[in-house]
């Protein structure tokens, strides 16, 4: 848990507060994404937690106790580093840049490389491949999965991250924030999260603390923040697609419904079925997979193939990615599949439709 | 049928030939009748015709390198040309021994002096050897050893004997005590010069790093020194430091003197200066905002951050500015014995005043001699050190 208490910051070269006497609070294991504007005084937050920003007044606590009744560098071993230019030493192996704070801490050599490779594992990196390399083998999506290895060596509680998958080009970014996500899940550690990418914050945020001129504007839950901005600014920051965006913050897993199902077999010789209603039908194979739907509005009844996305949507994809399908194939509901891909539910039109009427500040 | 066949010309193997046409044009060898005689001077066609081989056999090898040097650059080419330069290097060895019955009628003081077509023949060998083998991928051992074997040839020749009716060899035999004393003495004067600016140097490159408010200050004074002619500066110090001296009889009793080894280090220090101050500062500007960052991140002290991080990524950057410095003090101490400080530059300054180039030869050839050999161990050091860095700008 990290709460700030009254905290500002003053740089000795400018008049007005980087950060302005913020108050907020962070629980045990959820992750807290700072965002704003550049100079916004987002990144001097997250740096005076591990003190390598100093706090001109006020009271920062981790878990519940002072950070400056620690040693500087006490506190700093304790909580994970991630920046965004990563700061891999060109000097030492994958292995031993993953090593650092072990080391620092004493650890015994045996130790620090079962770590490092216990590590490697885990952040999607092969220890064999991968514990010998140097900095400039590596890519930039390898480098800050080494990164973040790096600030989770010593198991730490807390980690701080300043905007590190920034440098990812769009499409590995996702996949990072992906697996980083699980990563937290698994580990239950608390973070602390700077970005000025609002998909990344809604992507990944418990809460979402937007700042301007180094004063809070408003924090809350990602979706609450869509639905109920406090005021013009939140406004403009979040878009005018805020409703949209919104469907991201709601995992298909809480609305499943269940679909009717027809088996392939069951089709007409000619491939259709005179089927009236309104709902469109999924047609399965035998092993309750996807092949394609009926929909008594287009093609005459007859069955169209589905194309390979839509027949992968699963429980953890959002309502967002559900209704960008709706609209592509213009149907009023998709189905939902397991890891084995056999159907389990569907999604429908109405229940986004109501998501939006009923929670939503206009 | 393509009737434009694309020539690669090399060009650095065509200017070894030009200077070794070149030399042909100039005496090759300058025989003397003692040592202060002017000498006359022999070409190539001169030499008696029990020699008429070499120059046959000069001839061609330049005009087969010649032809080389315009054929599609391929390995077998390459290995040819270096060949063809280490046997011109060879050849000149071999014209030395041979000229030896030329001296023989003019007596005991008799002696040969070599005269610049033989310095220009042996530069052109060089530059064909060396513009080639850079070419060829053969282990390092095997560059090396073919690129030593002409020194090999000449320091065989030198022990042997084959060489002693050269001018250079009766010079050295008579001031050999000498030349040992002031190689020696050379070579402390650099390193100490060295020393003294890496204890300088190091602590204002860090200065100049840390705190903006002193780097225009440090680099205005070391990059002035370096405008100030050599001469010029070994000059003032005199003036100052003989004042100093009289003053204080302690440093005079300390052996501090106006002229001597005292002014000509001072002098020689602030020359030194520049490469490691300004390698200093750059080593560590190198070191990159992400790294330190990373390095302060995860809790590292000061300490550590400097034998951690600061060390060794800037020691490459650094002993290369100490390289540098090395061989520029090697060649400036030289001039020191202008103002009384001991060295090498005392057998070119005495050959300069009794018109003897054969002195003046012994007093240059061991500074070269010094400031290669200082440059490549450097470099295989630095090579070693900065191997996992990647670091482009490291020559």
């Amino acid at each position: 848990m990290i709460e700030f208490k009254n905290v500002t910051k003053i740089f000795p070269e400018s008049e007005r507060p980087a950060v302005d006497n913020l108050n907020f609070k962070a629980e045990s294991g959820e992750l807290c994404v700072l965002i704003g504007p550049s100079g916004c005084g987002k990144t001097t937050t997250l740096r005076m937690v591990n003190r390598m920003a100093e706090a001109t007044s006020g009271q920062i606590l981790v878990n519940g106790e002072d950070i400056r009744s620690y040693a500087k560098e006490q506190l700093r071993r304790s909580i994970g580093y991630v920046i965004q230019s990563v700061g891999l030493l060109p000097h030492l192996q994958v292995n031993e840049n993953i090593s650092l704070v072990p080391k620092l801490l004493g650890w015994e050599k045996k130790r620090r490389n079962q770590r490092a490779d216990e590590l490697l594992t885990m952040v999607g990196l092969n220890p064999a491949e991968y514990r010998e390399k140097y900095a400039h083998e590596l890519s930039g999506g390898e480098a800050q999965r080494v990164g973040v290895a790096r600030a989770l060596a010593a198991k730490p509680k807390l980690l701080l991250m300043d905007e590190p998958f920034g440098a990812v080009d769009p499409l590995r970014r996702e996949t990072l924030q992906k697996e980083f996500l699980e990563l937290q899940h698994t580990l239950g550690i608390s973070v602390l999260f700077v970005t000025h990418d609002l998909d990344e914050a809604i992507r990944l945020a418990d809460k979402i603390v937007l700042m301007s001129y180094g004063k809070i504007v408003q924090s809350d839950r990602p979706e609450q923040l869509l639905a109920h901005p406090a005021n013009e600014f939140v406004r403009q920051f979040i878009g005018a697609d805020r409703a949209l965006k919104r469907l991201g913050c709601f995992k298909i897993s809480d609305h499943l419904k269940k679909s009717y199902v027809l088996q392939h077999s069951e089709l007409g010789k000619n491939g259709t079925i005179g089927h009236k209603g309104t709902r469109p039908l999924w047609v399965v194979d035998r092993r309750n997979q996807l092949v394609g739907l009926i929909d008594s509005q287009s093609n005459n009844g007859a069955m169209i193939d589905f194309p390979t996305e839509y027949r992968q949507l699963n429980v953890q994809h959002t309502l967002k990615e559900a209704l960008s399908r709706m609209l592509g194939m213009g149907i009023s509901a998709v189905p939902v599949v397991d890891a084995q891909l056999q159907l389990i539910g569907e999604v429908r039109l109405s229940d986004i439709e109501k998501i939006n009427q009923s929670g939503i500040d206009l | 049928m393509r009737l434009k066949a694309t020539i690669h010309i090399d060009r650095v193997g065509m200017l070894g030939v030009i200077v070794g046409i070149a030399s042909l044009l100039f005496p090759t060898l300058t025989l003397k009748a003692n040592r202060v005689d002017g000498g006359v001077g022999y070409q190539l066609w001169e030499m008696p015709s029990s020699l008429s081989f070499i120059l046959a056999i000069i001839i061609s090898l330049i005009v087969m390198a010649g032809a080389l040097t315009v054929l599609p650059q391929r390995r077998p080419i390459h290995l040819t040309k270096s060949a063809i330069g280490i046997a011109i290097l060879l050849v000149c060895c071999a014209l030395l021994v041979l000229t030896k019955p030329l001296v023989v009628p003019l007596g005991e003081a008799g002696r040969l002096s070599l005269a610049s077509g033989l310095w220009l023949l042996a530069i052109s060998g060089y530059i064909l050897m060396e513009s080639s083998l850079s070419s060829i991928a053969l282990p390092t051992r095997w560059l090396m050893a073919l690129r030593l074997l002409p020194a090999f040839m000449l320091i065989f020749l030198v022990t042997t004997g084959g060489l002693s009716h050269l001018a250079i060899m009766k010079e050295f035999m008579n001031n050999r005590s000498r030349l040992f004393q002031d190689l020696l003495n050379h070579l402390f004067l650099s390193f100490s010069a060295v020393t003294l600016a890496v204890i300088i140097g190091i602590p204002l490159g860090i200065i100049a790093w840390r705190r903006k408010l002193f780097e225009r200050g440090v680099f205005t004074l070391v990059n002035g020194v370096q405008t100030i002619p050599s001469l010029a500066l070994f000059g003032l110090i005199i003036a100052p430091l003989s004042l100093l001296s009289f003053r204080f009889p302690l440093l005079r009793s300390l052996g501090i003197k106006g002229v001597g080894n005292t002014p000509a280090l001072i002098a020689l220090t602030l020359y030194a200066l520049l490469p490691i101050v300004q390698n200093t500062y750059t080593s560590l500007a190198n070191i990159g905002r992400p790294v330190i960052d990373a390095g302060w991140g995860m809790g590292m002290n000061r300490h550590q951050m400097l034998t951690q991080i600061e060390i060794p990524l800037s020691l490459p950057i650094l002993m290369s500015g100490i390289r540098t410095s090395l061989v520029q003090t090697i060649g400036n101490t030289t001039v020191a014995a202008l103002i009384g400080a001991a060295g090498l530059g005392s057998f070119i300054f005495r050959g300069l005043g009794q018109a003897s180039p054969d002195l003046i030869y012994l007093g240059v050839l061991p500074v070269i001699v010094m400031a290669i050999t200082v440059d490549r161990l450097f470099g295989m050091v630095i090579r070693k050190i900065s191997l996992p860095l990647h670091t482009e700008a490291l020559s």
